[in-house]
């Protein structure tokens, strides 16, 4: 079975000379069949040019791609494909179901399929009370839905979504989360742009991080954020020789005013840690142990970028 | 399916739009009011005589044409300015090139959706006053059908050439470019006229020449000559019998120019990054 997803040294300049820019620089990535992929980045790293570029939308300067095995803007590829690009425009002048019965016609859905397709999906977006209302008098969250019922009214097995859920209220993230998770239960590819991180966090098996045109960091979530174990201590009458102590036995040390941040590597450790700073006479407010979240993932990883 | 889809789209989205609105309204009261404005032209009076008649019918056949001819051309403009440039800068073309659908299926989509909406109004409005004048008359005036035929093909020309430049162009500089070029090409015939008076030949080459960057105004001569013939045809445009020859192959050229510009807007729309 081919990979979802095969870029090799995909690259997008903008300008020309002194003002040459290069937006994407030499993008290799792969994302098997199946994965829900969350690319994230900070404002202008590349993210969206990158998915443009794979959608054919805008062309790369150089380095090529494959969708679903075949080479970018293969049609019978985008047959499977879905797409819901940023702050989506509307053709508004339409209904609903007649948007979603356009949409069904470009992909090449037979006619006996399209009304059966259409009500399946207004439904599956919550929207199959307003099929009979021009688009042009939806909430944002709303229009957000039709967005992306029209990026899966083919049902596809490869699916891009650039900020899904930008303009939603926490309902309406959280049913995108839950479309996103039945998706992938169903074995659908999902390519999630988001600025959201525990969005990610909570619905992807594979993450990458781009800053500047440039992949920085890229591998399963759980193998990225799982292994990385940290303590949230706060502490009073803690002497130096306890902390050079702390600082030898564990990875990392990270104070802030009061609070200290200790990255331990593993969970036998944090019991050494809790036992060492008890026993020197220091009195503990807060011991907190937890996993490293995302947002420290990829602030790191930025950091180290720049 | 997905071309024909996008077609249908097009002529509905196209439809609804104020500038077709106000223009189709316009064309009604054109439609109310063209015997008015007809008779207090000088020709042919209706006299009883039979011959007479025919001749008058002709002649407010070949006035309205007149009419519909250049309507039909500015609707053609003002309803094709933004067909692609402005959907690319509203983003709402984004969701349509990412389907499974070749580029050129979008132009060529496009390009029919105004094609049958100004091809229908051209031939709607043409028939009604075809059909007036036939009653009026009491006889079928079938000269109309090949003057009416060219004036469609002039419709598509200009929806042709605006959607090209729509490829590429925001839809003002679209607007001035067309204008210019329509401007342009039209005045051609008095440059033409000036090189036959004194027997120039490079200047009747040269105006001849031009005249072919947008062959609308010599097509709608044709138009007037098949139906009133050279004599009223120069009258009705007003130019002297001597230099009035439209040449009849520009009909043929015509609609390889409508050919053209349509393949040229898919070559520039091919590899065009959309944002």
């Amino acid at each position: 079975m081919p990979a979802a997803i095969e870029i090799e040294g995909l690259t997008k300049v903008y300008g020309y000379g002194a003002e040459e820019v290069k937006a994407v620089d030499a993008l290799e990535l792969t994302v098997g069949q199946g994965e829900v992929f969350g690319f994230l980045g900070p404002n202008g790293a590349g993210k969206t040019t990158t998915v443009q570029m794979l959608m054919q939308i805008i062309f790369s300067t150089s380095g090529s791609g494959k969708l679903l095995g075949k080479p970018l803007g293969d049609i019978s590829a985008r047959e499977k494909i879905g797409y819901l690009p940023e702050l989506f425009q509307f053709h508004d002048f339409l209904r609903a179901d007649e948007f979603l019965d356009f949409h069904a016609r470009l992909y090449g859905i037979s006619a006996d399929l399209r009304a059966g397709r259409v009500a399946a999906v207004l439904k599956l977006v919550g929207l199959s009370d307003s099929a009979k209302s021009k688009i042009r008098t939806f909430s944002k969250g709303m229009l957000q839905r039709i967005g992306i019922g029209q990026a899966i009214i083919n049902e596809p097995k490869l699916l891009f979504l650039d900020e899904p859920t930008s303009a939603l209220d926490p309902m309406g993230r959280r049913d995108v989360r839950d479309l996103i998770l039945n998706l992938r239960e169903a074995g659908t590819t999902v390519f999630l742009n988001s600025h959201l991180l525990s969005e990610v966090e909570m619905t992807c098996t594979q993450i990458g991080i781009l800053n500047k045109g440039k992949l920085v960091r890229v591998g399963d979530m759980e193998s990225m954020i799982q292994p990385t174990l940290c303590v949230d201590i706060k502490v009073d009458g803690l002497s130096e020789e306890t902390l050079e102590r702390v600082r030898d036995l564990v990875a990392s040390v990270e104070i802030t005013g009061d609070d200290m941040k200790v990255i331990v590597r593993d969970e036998e450790q944090v019991k050494m840690l809790a036992r060492m700073i008890m026993d020197s006479g220091a009195e503990i407010r807060q011991f907190t142990p937890r996993r490293q979240q995302l947002e420290e993932v990829f602030l790191q990883s930025i950091e180290e970028s720049n | 399916m997905k071309t024909w889809a996008l077609a249908i789209f097009t002529l509905r989205e196209t439809l609804r739009t104020r500038t077709m609105i106000v223009g189709l309204a316009i064309s009604f009261l054109y439609l109310a009011f063209v015997p008015v404005l007809n008779s207090s032209r000088s020709g042919p009076a209706v006299v009883g005589d039979m011959e007479m008649t025919i001749a008058a019918g002709r002649d407010f056949l070949g006035f309205a044409l007149g009419g519909i001819n250049f309507m039909g051309m500015m609707l053609a403009i003002f309803t094709t300015l933004g067909a692609i440039y402005s959907e690319v800068e509203k983003g709402t073309i984004l969701a349509v090139v990412t389907k499974p659908i070749h580029r050129w299926q979008i132009i060529f989509g496009k390009w029919l959706g105004h094609a049958m909406l100004m091809g229908g109004y051209v031939m709607v409005m043409g028939l009604v006053l075809w059909i007036t004048v036939s009653i009026g008359t009491g006889t079928v005036l079938w000269r109309f059908i090949p003057a009416i035929l060219l004036v469609c093909l002039n419709v598509l020309a200009m929806v042709s050439i605006t959607l090209f430049f729509s490829s590429f162009m925001p839809v003002i500089s679209n607007a001035i470019f067309v204008f210019m070029l329509f401007i342009f090409s039209s005045n051609l015939r008095i440059i033409n006229a000036i090189g036959q008076t004194s027997d120039n030949i490079f200047i009747i080459t040269i105006a001849n020449g031009l005249r072919m960057l947008l062959p609308v105004s010599e097509v709608s001569d044709l138009a007037n000559l098949s139906l009133l013939g050279k004599i009223r045809a120069a009258e009705q445009v007003g130019a002297e019998l001597d230099t009035f020859a439209p040449r009849i192959w520009t009909f043929g050229y015509e609609i390889l120019y409508i050919g053209g510009a349509v393949f040229l807007a898919t070559l520039v729309f091919r590899r065009k990054d959309l944002r």
